[in-house]
């Protein structure tokens, strides 16, 4: 306080008025409610009023010269030192922010300014200044810092962009991620309600501006969803705003804030769902089955029209099962609570009632739909109709049954007519022979040699259709025969048809090899037929002036059956009969068994066309198989293949 | 034993060209024999109420009383047990031949179209009969 003394007692008279002056400013000072305070040119404080002294509790001992910095935080006493000091030296004003210890303990944020002082003489006489307690509007500042921070993180992390709109004005705030959402740089200052207007989508922008102009008038919650044309690049994205209006006390709006999202990904993924649903239905719709969906436990959430068109109701009296036949019903409501709790799709034939109380066959359907996760969220499933189809099956089985007797019958008379036309086309044949033969008994001395000639003609002739008949006899016959799978020594049966052939075998000179041959297994009659047949044969398609010669072998075979038709043979025995007459050439291996297909002129080589073919009849009755390969000039080979 | 002076056969065939044939070739082998010609079954069976023939040929296909229902009919009745029954048919099937062994025929012979045959088969038949051998039943 020595300084302070020193300039008291610095003259008398200036002294006095000083004082005089001095007790007033300090009566002044003192009752104001901001702390004030002087400074000496050194910088020692020689003044501090009333109020310091009730906010610190500090006493004039303690607080004037440098003693006021004590009362500061000791984390910014040293820096204030600092502040104050330079300022001092340099006498120039300062302003600086410290934490002052209140006498209740409680450090307060305070602002300390200061100015310096000089006298009429322009002498520097020191600093005055003033202390302010800021600590309300400072903390207020601090957490409004942290409140925008954390929204700066939170917009910025959920592609969210902040907006404000001066309703006067129409100046545009944005944050910068705004500002990219929309295409522009974010250094770009000074929009205005036009540069967001104009990149909306020229489809939406109506609505937009509506929404806005909206809100106003009704005092809500501004929102709008818009399409935007990003500046720029041109990229259509769909966006969302959400924003409120705030008003003066007049209920004058003064501006308008809000968020911007941009919602595409959520807009495009809706759209999928929306359209899939779409297609869905359009399907579900149009199919002449009735589809349902249903939640986990089976309550339907969505009924194709036709449910309604065939039982009536959209809502029926203890479901579908109800209206199931009384004899499906428990079977039906099994085979549902089945398929639930296995949680599969399943299926099942049921008679279901309809608005006109007719039952009709229906196969139901149903189909689990799960989750990422392979949990079950959905059911989906059809009634389909198949009345008529199980109703045709009926019918058809009936219609089989009628049309097989019906061709049984007319195979019966098919083979009635063969029989009966057969014979009584035998018997003028017949006549027409045993008249030539009375002919030529009777008056063969009589007639010219020419008669005679014509005469055994007319004979061959009639010989030929003869064979031709008993041919198609046969033929006829063999549908009709009864095959029976006896055991026939083949040798024996070889005999037989050379016993039969025998003027034929003399005649050409014809020679049979065969050893070993095993027995086969067949109709006797029929295998007769087949081996007469083609033995026949090869006697007959000889080469001129070579003596015929007939091989014959028989072998096992296996055939792999690939049918699960376990009654199909498996073990075949195989016949190979070749001879060295005039062969055929191959494209004709399979025409040969037609019937009345013939490959040489009737007067070369006789025959009636049937008899290959009666063969192919005989070896499909005993459920075999016959081919033939041929060499034009060297001869032919038939394989047969038996059942053993 | 004085051979029997008149020998009769019945043939019954609805087939006139056929019943010529029979007739000519058996005046060849067997002059003797008086032939009478019916046209079916019915004819035949009344017929044989009044003449005792010796030998009986019969067609199968004849019209109203075919020759199976003849061969049965005869072979109940009194004097049918006694004579030959002969089939006289076009047919060769091996079910026929059966059927005229089942029904007690005497031979089946299968319309031959040579003459030569026929004459052979009568000539067989008719030596028999003359011979006075009787012929198997």
């Amino acid at each position: 306080m020595s300084h302070a003394d020193d300039k008291n007692n610095t003259g008398q008279n200036p002294r006095q008025a000083f004082s005089n002056s001095e007790n007033y400013f300090r009566q002044l000072t003192d009752t104001i409610p901001a702390i004030v305070w002087i400074t000496d040119p050194s910088g020692y404080c020689t003044y501090l009023n009333q109020s310091w002294y009730e906010f610190t509790g500090q006493n004039e001992q303690e607080a004037l010269g440098y003693g006021w910095l004590d009362a500061t935080h000791p984390d910014d006493k040293q820096l204030s030192a600092d502040v104050f000091l330079t300022a001092n030296a340099e006498r120039r004003p300062f302003r600086m922010t410290y934490r002052l210890k209140r006498k209740d303990g409680q450090y307060r944020w305070c602002t300390d300014s200061g100015r310096p002082k000089f006298n009429a003489a322009g002498e520097y006489e020191g600093m005055i200044g003033n202390v302010v307690d800021v600590h309300e509007e400072r903390m207020a500042t601090e957490k409004l810092r942290n409140i925008s921070a954390h929204l700066q993180l939170a917009t910025t992390a959920s592609n969210t962009g902040t907006w404000q709109l001066d309703v006067q004005t129409r100046a545009l705030t944005w944050s910068d991620y705004h500002k990219e959402m929309w295409g522009y740089d974010p250094a770009l200052q000074n929009l205005v309600y036009e540069d967001w207007h104009k990149v909306i989508f020229p489809e939406d922008r109506t609505e937009a501006f509506y929404r806005v102009e909206r809100a106003l008038q009704t005092r809500e919650q501004y929102e709008a969803v818009y399409r935007i044309k990003r500046a720029g690049d041109g990229v259509v994205r769909w966006m969302k705003s959400l924003g409120r209006y705030d008003y003066d006390d007049n209920g004058t709006p003064l501006t308008l804030t809000g968020i911007t999202i941009d919602i595409t990904e959520e807009r495009n993924a809706m759209e999928v769902i929306r359209q899939k649903e779409q297609k869905f239905r359009l399907l579900a719709e149009n199919l002449p089955q009735i589809v349902w969906v249903s939640d986990f436990f089976g309550n339907h959430e969505y009924r194709s029209s036709r449910w309604v068109e065939y039982f009536g109701a959209e809502d029926l009296e203890n479901g579908w099962i109800s209206r199931c036949h009384p004899q499906d019903r428990d079977r039906a409501e099994s085979e549902w609570n089945r398929g639930k709790d296995e949680q599969r799709p399943f299926q099942f034939e049921v008679r279901i009632k309809d608005l006109n109380d007719n039952y009709r066959w229906h196969r139901s359907v149903a189909e689990p739909i799960t989750d990422d996760q392979g949990s079950i969220v959905k059911w989906v499933g059809a009634f389909i109709d198949i009345h008529d189809m199980k109703t045709l099956e009926d019918q058809l089985n009936t219609l089989v049954t009628k049309r097989t007797s019906e061709l049984a019958r007319s195979n019966e008379d098919l083979q009635q007519f063969a029989h009966v036309a057969s014979h009584d086309l035998k018997e003028p044949v017949r006549k027409v022979k045993t008249f030539i033969d009375r002919l030529l008994f009777e008056f063969k001395d009589e007639l010219p040699e020419r008669a005679v000639n014509y005469l055994s003609r007319i004979n061959r002739a009639s010989d030929r259709m003869q064979a031709m008949i008993n041919g198609v006899l046969d033929f006829a016959r063999i549908d009709n025969s009864r095959i029976i799978h006896e055991k026939i020594d083949f040798d024996d049966l070889l005999l037989k048809i050379r016993e039969d052939l025998e003027l034929v075998i003399a005649e050409s000179k014809a020679q049979f090899v065969y050893s070993d041959l095993l027995p086969l297994k067949g109709t006797p009659i029929l295998l007769y037929q087949l081996f007469y047949n083609l033995v026949s044969n090869s006697l007959k398609f000889t080469r001129e002036g070579v003596a015929p010669v007939i091989r014959i072998s028989t072998e096992i075979i296996q055939h792999d059956t690939t049918t699960a038709d376990s009654t199909k043979p498996k073990q075949f025995i195989r016949i190979i009969l070749r001879d060295n007459g005039i062969g055929f050439p191959n494209a004709h291996a399979e025409d040969i068994f037609k019937t009345f297909v013939r490959l040489h002129s009737r007067d070369r080589y006789e025959g009636t066309g049937l008899g290959l073919a009666l063969c192919r009849k005989i070896v499909d009755r005993h459920e075999g198989k016959i081919v033939a390969e041929g060499i034009e000039g060297e001869g032919a080979k038939f394989t047969i293949e038996l059942p053993e | 034993m004085e051979p029997r002076k008149n020998y009769t056969v019945i043939l019954a065939d609805d087939d006139f060209d056929d019943a010529e044939l029979f007739q000519s070739v058996l005046s060849d082998v067997a002059p003797q024999i008086k032939f009478v010609h019916v046209e079916d079954g019915s004819d035949l069976l009344r017929l044989t109420e009044k003449l005792l023939p010796d030998a009986v040929f019969l067609d199968i296909n004849m019209p109203r009383v075919d020759g199976w229902q003849c061969l049965k009919q005869l072979r109940e009745s009194a004097i049918g047990e006694r004579i030959p029954i002969f089939m006289y048919s076009t047919s060769s099937h091996s079910r026929d031949q059966q059927l005229s062994k089942d029904l007690g025929a005497s031979g089946f012979i299968t319309k031959p179209s040579e003459i030569k045959v026929l004459q052979q088969v009568l000539t067989n038949i008719t030596q028999k009969l003359l011979d006075g051998d009787g012929l198997a039943v």
